[in-house]
């Protein structure tokens, strides 16, 4: 009950955002278009507005007024309107099945309602009638592409079903009342498909269509497209993987820990392989773990809470392997002392206690150090794609991330295991190796220490702090 | 033994030197501040993604992401009507939690962008106060360097720097070395800055502005084919970046190619109608002979600036002063002036005063502008013409030079009339 409560007072408090004091939804900069088509049996009717805020009604009127004495006069308006109608027809594409079709103007209209600070916009309306049938429609609106403002297009019939993912009704009545609440989004809707004779006449809601860009943007925009084509998920996926082999290689994210721990145990390609592992594996986790907490108690919930505390629990995870770390050498060398000293015991002195230190356990643990703060990019991802109700392909982008991560990861164990027996090679010929080979494992038990310490002070002074 | 404790002496030293790599910084792996970061790079995209999420969910979260993305957007179009959206998210997420720290930051970034320097201020401090790992602290001293209080923007940075370090930071101690004539440490600076912004993973139109920085230096100094790498790699970072086309606007305007020139200023202006751009258009169509052209981009200018209610005030005093309104362009910069006493308000307030003949108060004016010693063609040509008014040739002659030599084409205008004043100044 006391949930429900807070979800009202929630709601109103929506509601009470004061309306935004802009005459366009995106200022007195924008060009903003509506375009209406209307299926008939013979054709299409077009009704094309345009309107323009202050700033462009400002020059535009400079070009209207063609005998430069600043005002516009009904010659000058008339002979405007059609000049303009019939250049903006140009950036208007209508085709039949994929037959582009001529737009014959059957109306024009001006106006210049009042605007901001004693200036005026200018709204221009033009209509066209294109001659011409099929089974499929597409309609584009290539005029004023580069400015910015609202576009709309908006798909109806009359007399015949269509079928369409453009909407019937204009959410700004045809650029006369914009959606003034702050979840009103700019609608830029440039293009649309309309099937004739197909369906029940039903129309599903317009989806903006994001401007595509780098193969990074891919990954955000579209897991908010409404229509994703294998070719674009396959896309994203990439750039999930590409986006997480970015974010290991970042700073942070226990690379130099591992360093350490591969140089100092004289690592195998096998550690190397598990440690990248269980980074991605735990990132992964981490990731949906704080994503489902946030969107399960959103209200109450702050993840940017959670970090200083998982950075405890990091600190403490380093701080315990190092200090595993140097216990362990220190028992191998008293282990080895004892050899010495003649004492022959019957066990395997196989490269296994000597060489993996602490074992997968460690590994374990240590990959979790690497995933255990999840990366916000994709926590953003997950909750942009639960938001939109794509949940699994949400998932799908974590895990691809959680895959590049670990891709990353591996390539830098492997490239220091190599590197780490390359220079064990180099310098075996020194007499001083055996020593530096028994005492390494103990200078990177103390690195990790070190760097767990410091890990547990940063997150203490952070907890703190805020 | 001996080697042993060496090595574990080295150990501890390498510990040292990686461990800060370790620990969490204010940019990296905390909660995302989306205004800023890549995530998301789509910001058209992702606004709307966060649309649904605030209508679904209007939480304190919820709104401050949708704001801080709306601030990105008005960074990427120059349009700052996008930022008011920004704040009614902001207002609505504080009434449902006055002390929810990042809504409080980035509502202090909003005033700041919109010029509303002491609410900036004020609210930067609370955001700190709150939660000093959000780093409001370079906000802090982005408003006291906007408003000329250089010194306590320096102690700002450098506290937050002790913190933790960014490139962004880095960028404001470059422009800080600007100010202060040490533009080629300011280039150092920024060039390292630069490379770690994007080695971290920059990208979009914060990546480019970087590189428009860059540029902007660089052809302060006179260096056009390394202006010129910049702002290419700033379009190429950031397609039809409107500050990136009117650097390289400017670059053809320096090289004497009007047509290009006027070609990149009117794409960029087409994008966003901001004043600087309708003014370098005009200058450019004046130069051309164009004059109804220039006329008409001329007349934009005052109605942009009335219409962004005071953003542009400095720009638009110092075009009013040149176009026959010394007077208004003298009230705007007495005004401004009351908030900001920086180095440009001085410069503005003493052109203003040059135009309408006062040049002994344009000297003193202009004398608080240099004062920081600052060197910039644009404000040692005015302080040359105001100079070589007072009759004092020899100081004339040296700040025309200075500006010249610094760049002999810093403006297709300003640089031919420096030129023919230093001519006057030797006779």
């Amino acid at each position: 009950m006391r949930r429900m409560a807070a979800a009202v007072m929630i709601a109103c408090g929506l509601v009470a955002i004061p309306a935004i004091g802009f005459a366009h939804p995106l200022g007195n900069f924008t060009t903003n278009q509506f375009l209406g088509v209307m299926v008939g049996p013979a054709g299409v009717e077009i009704d094309y507005v345009l309107d323009l805020a202050e700033i462009p009604a400002f020059q535009e009127r400079r070009v209207i007024d063609t005998n430069d004495d600043d005002q516009v006069s009904q010659p000058e308006e008339e002979a405007y309107r059609q000049t303009a109608c019939s250049e903006l027809s140009g950036g208007i594409g209508v085709s039949f099945d994929e037959q582009s079709l001529v737009l014959t103007g059957t109306g024009t209209a001006l106006s210049f309602p009042e605007g901001q600070a004693g200036l005026v916009t200018l709204r221009l309306e033009c209509s066209y009638r294109v001659e011409g049938s099929g089974s499929s429609l597409q309609v584009e609106n290539n005029n004023y592409a580069e400015r910015i403002g609202w576009r709309e297009i908006v798909a109806g019939s009359d007399g015949i079903a269509i079928s369409s993912e453009l909407p019937s009704t204009s959410v700004s009545a045809r650029l006369t009342a914009y959606p003034k609440d702050l979840t009103a989004a700019t609608l830029d809707v440039r293009s649309g498909v309309v099937l004739i004779g197909v369906g029940d006449g039903s129309v599903s809601p317009a989806v903006a269509v994001p401007a595509t860009g780098t193969p990074m943007d891919a990954l955000g925009s579209l897991i908010s497209r409404g229509d994703l084509g294998t070719g674009a998920a396959l896309l994203a996926l990439a750039a999930a993987v590409a986006l997480g082999a970015g974010h290991a290689l970042a700073p942070g994210h226990g690379k130099t820990i591992m360093a350490a721990y591969l140089v100092g145990n004289r690592g195998t390609v096998q550690q190397a392989l598990g440690l990248g592992l269980s980074v991605a594996v735990s990132h992964t986790v981490g990731v949906l773990a704080l994503g489902l907490a946030t969107v399960a108690a959103t209200r109450s919930f702050r993840p940017e809470r959670v970090y200083p505390y998982a950075s405890v629990v990091s600190g403490l995870i380093v701080l315990a392997i190092g200090i595993g770390l140097m216990v362990r050498t220190i028992r191998r060398i008293r282990h080895q002392a004892a050899h010495r000293h003649g004492h022959h015991h019957d066990h395997d002195h196989g490269s296994r206690e000597v060489s993996s230190g602490i074992g997968w356990k460690g590994l374990v643990a240590l990959g979790l150090t690497g995933g255990l703060l999840p990366s916000a990019s994709a926590v953003v991802l997950l909750l942009g794609a639960v938001n939109l109700g794509r949940v699994e392909f949400g998932l799908a982008l974590v895990a691809a991330f959680g895959v590049g991560m670990a891709t990353a990861m591996v390539a830098v164990g492997l490239g220091l295991v190599a590197a780490t027996r390359f220079g064990i090679r180099k310098m075996s010929t020194a007499t001083w190796l055996p020593r530096l080979t028994a005492v390494l494992p103990a200078a990177m038990g103390v690195v990790v220490t070190v760097i767990g310490m410091a890990m547990l002070l940063t997150a203490g002074r952070n907890l703190l702090g805020s | 033994m001996r080697i042993r404790s060496v090595l574990i002496v080295l150990a501890l030293a390498a510990a040292a030197v990686v461990v800060p790599s370790l620990l969490p910084s204010a940019n990296h792996d905390s909660y995302p501040d989306l205004s800023r970061i890549g995530v998301l790079p789509d910001t058209s995209g992702a606004i709307t993604l966060f649309l649904g999420r605030v209508e679904a969910d209007p939480n304190p979260i919820n709104l401050t992401l949708l704001a801080q993305l709306e601030l990105r957007r008005s960074r990427e179009t120059g349009d700052i009507a996008e930022l008011a959206k920004a704040e009614s998210a902001l207002e609505e997420a504080l009434s449902q939690q006055p002390d929810y720290a990042p809504a409080v930051s980035t509502l202090a970034s909003v005033y700041s962008v919109l010029h509303r320097f002491d609410e900036a201020l004020t609210t930067a401090r609370r955001a700190q106060d709150l939660n000093p790992r959000l780093g409001a602290l370079v906000l802090v001293g982005d408003v006291l360097v906007a408003t000329g209080d250089y010194q306590g923007a320096a102690a700002a940075y450098s506290e937050q720097a002790a913190a933790s370090g960014s490139p962004g930071l880095a960028a404001r101690l470059a422009y800080l070395d600007e100010l202060a004539g040490k533009v080629e440490e300011a280039i150092a600076q920024m060039e390292r800055a630069t490379a770690a912004h994007l080695a971290a993973g920059g990208v979009g139109e914060e990546a480019a502005w970087f590189q428009v920085r860059l540029g902007d230096l660089n052809f302060s100094i006179g260096r056009l084919a390394e202006a010129d790498r910049r702002y290419q790699a700033g379009l190429d970072l950031f397609p039809g970046y409107w500050s990136a086309l009117a650097g390289r606007a400017k670059l053809s305007a320096a090289g004497g190619d009007l047509d290009r020139a006027i070609e990149l200023y009117e794409t960029a202006a087409t994008a966003i109608p901001r004043p600087e751009l309708m003014i370098a258009l005009g200058d450019l169509y004046t130069i051309a002979g164009e004059s109804e052209l220039a006329a008409d981009r001329y007349a934009t200018v005052e109605v942009i600036a009335e219409l962004a209610g005071g953003v542009y005030d400095r720009t638009l005093a110092l075009y009013l002063a040149e176009h026959g309104k010394a007077g208004e362009a003298l009230s705007l910069a007495e005004t401004g002036l009351e908030v900001r006493r920086d180095v440009y308000g001085y410069d503005t307030l003493a052109w203003a005063l040059y135009h309408l003949g006062r040049a002994s108060e344009a000297r003193e004016a202009m004398d608080k502008a240099l004062a920081l010693g600052t060197r910039d063609s644009q404000l040692l040509f005015h302080s040359g013409a105001i100079s070589l008014a007072l009759g004092d040739k020899v100081r004339a002659a040296a700040d025309l030079a200075a500006a010249l030599e610094l760049n002999p084409a810093f403006h297709p205008l300003y640089s031919v009339e420096a030129a023919q004043m230093l001519a006057e100044a030797g006779r």
